[in-house]
């Protein structure tokens, strides 16, 4: 009886040793506040010998285009972007179903950006701007791939930020056939550019 | 009780310890952690995942299109070349018949022939651009493409006219109104020429 009250009391405290350090050695916490996207675009431009063709996807034309992002409790912020292929508008008709067509939009519907910022300090006053690097992986064509980039916050207030950001990535480093024109392939280059406005959900509106 | 108390200490410290030698050995690089999902799953605009996509078939369609649109290209280009070619033959034969060039008839069978190859063109590339599917339809627009269509269905008809008109000028021979029949033709002749060139001229901005 004794040796099992002595093992049972010395398990006890080796799981709350264990417990204790771990907590200690992890540093996990819970997020803080829970932004989503209230405004902005995200706009390609694809360049050609004859043109340049600049197609935008606007949070105004409906659910074309969606973002969270997660303030964590230590600074660190998570971002979650995600396009509809099909929500990109280049001004022709023509040219937009042969950018569906080249980015087989039925089978990958999306453009998606995961990410991190790390260390996001909320400014003291307002307006107020801070530049961060962007690391995470962007996901185009079925196609992942690692993503850094230099972003730029502009705080017009604590409530309201604007993300923004430019970065170019390889439409053949994705398996995107690149179109063509009079036989003349466009560029290679395809540059992204965002320009998106956060502000925080109510509460009980926090993603998973 | 001895026994107890130096295991207890014995547990704590492997647990400190475990903080301690984090603490002792230099830092690492923090791993990029994107295990997160902040977002619902999708649902695209326009492409209802309830039902069930028939995906071989939009890429079928898809490939279908491409060849079609770069034959429709590469054929509407050597259209061009031929109703440029057409329409300076129909002025120097206009020339040569009714402004004082002799009536040598030399550009007559050249002119005839031109005109039906690119009558044969013509068609040949309307046809492919109509029966080019569609898998990814776009609401109508006020664009460039819009502006090629259009510019494409005045010339369309003005071929058909074109084709009417040409034989009956020609039968003219000896009438009052041959040249009358000669400069509508002529006139009809620059229009749809123009026409086919704005049509060009759009699908390339």
């Amino acid at each position: 009886m004794i040796r099992i009250q002595t093992s049972l009391f010395f398990s006890w405290w080796c799981a709350l040793g264990w417990m204790v350090s771990s907590v200690a050695a992890s540093g996990q916490e819970a997020p803080r506040v829970t932004y989503s996207l209230s405004g902005g675009d995200v706009t390609y431009l694809l360049k050609h010998k004859l043109h340049e063709v600049k197609g935008v996807a606007a949070l105004a034309k409906g659910s074309v285009l969606e973002g969270r992002a997660r303030l964590m409790a230590d600074q660190g912020v998570q971002v979650m972007v995600r396009a509809a292929v099909q929500g990109f508008d280049s001004g022709n008709a023509n040219r937009d179903q042969h950018m569906q067509e080249v980015m087989e939009a039925a089978r990958h519907p999306f453009v998606t950006l995961k990410a991190v910022l790390e260390r996001v300090d909320l400014p003291t006053t307002f307006p107020a701007q801070t530049t961060h690097l962007l690391k995470g992986q962007i996901t185009l064509h079925g196609v992942t791939a690692p993503l850094q980039t230099p972003v730029t916050l502009e705080w017009q207030s604590a409530q309201s930020v604007t993300l923004r950001t430019r970065f170019t990535v390889s439409l053949e480093a994705f398996q995107i056939e690149r179109p063509s024109l009079l036989m003349v392939k466009v560029d290679d280059r395809l540059e992204i550019t965002a320009a998106l406005t956060w502000q925080p959900m109510p509460l009980g509106g926090a993603p998973r | 009780m001895t026994v107890s108390l130096r295991l207890i200490g014995l547990s704590l410290l492997l647990g400190l310890g475990r903080v301690s030698l984090a603490d002792e050995s230099p830092p690492a690089a923090p791993a990029l952690n994107l295990d997160f999902e902040l977002l619902d799953q999708p649902v695209a605009p326009g492409l209802d995942f309830k039902a069930p996509l028939n995906l071989p078939r939009i890429e079928q369609q898809s490939k279908l299109r491409r060849k079609l649109l770069l034959a429709h290209q590469i054929l509407g280009f050597t259209l061009l070349g031929s109703m440029t070619a057409t329409t300076v033959l129909g002025h120097l034969n206009y020339y040569d018949q009714f402004e004082g060039g002799g009536y040598t008839q030399r550009y007559n069978i050249a002119h005839t022939s031109l005109a039906a190859l690119s009558s044969a063109l013509f068609a040949t590339n309307g046809l492919l651009a109509l029966v080019a599917p569609e898998p990814y339809k776009r609401p109508g627009r006020w664009d460039t493409a819009r502006i090629h269509r259009i510019a494409m269905v005045g010339a369309t008809v003005g071929m058909l006219t074109q084709i009417v008109l040409g034989p009956i000028s020609a039968s003219r021979i000896g009438y009052e109104n041959q040249r009358s029949w000669a400069q509508a033709h002529l006139g009809l002749g620059y229009a749809t020429y123009a026409l086919t060139l704005t049509g060009a001229l759009a699908y390339l901005f």
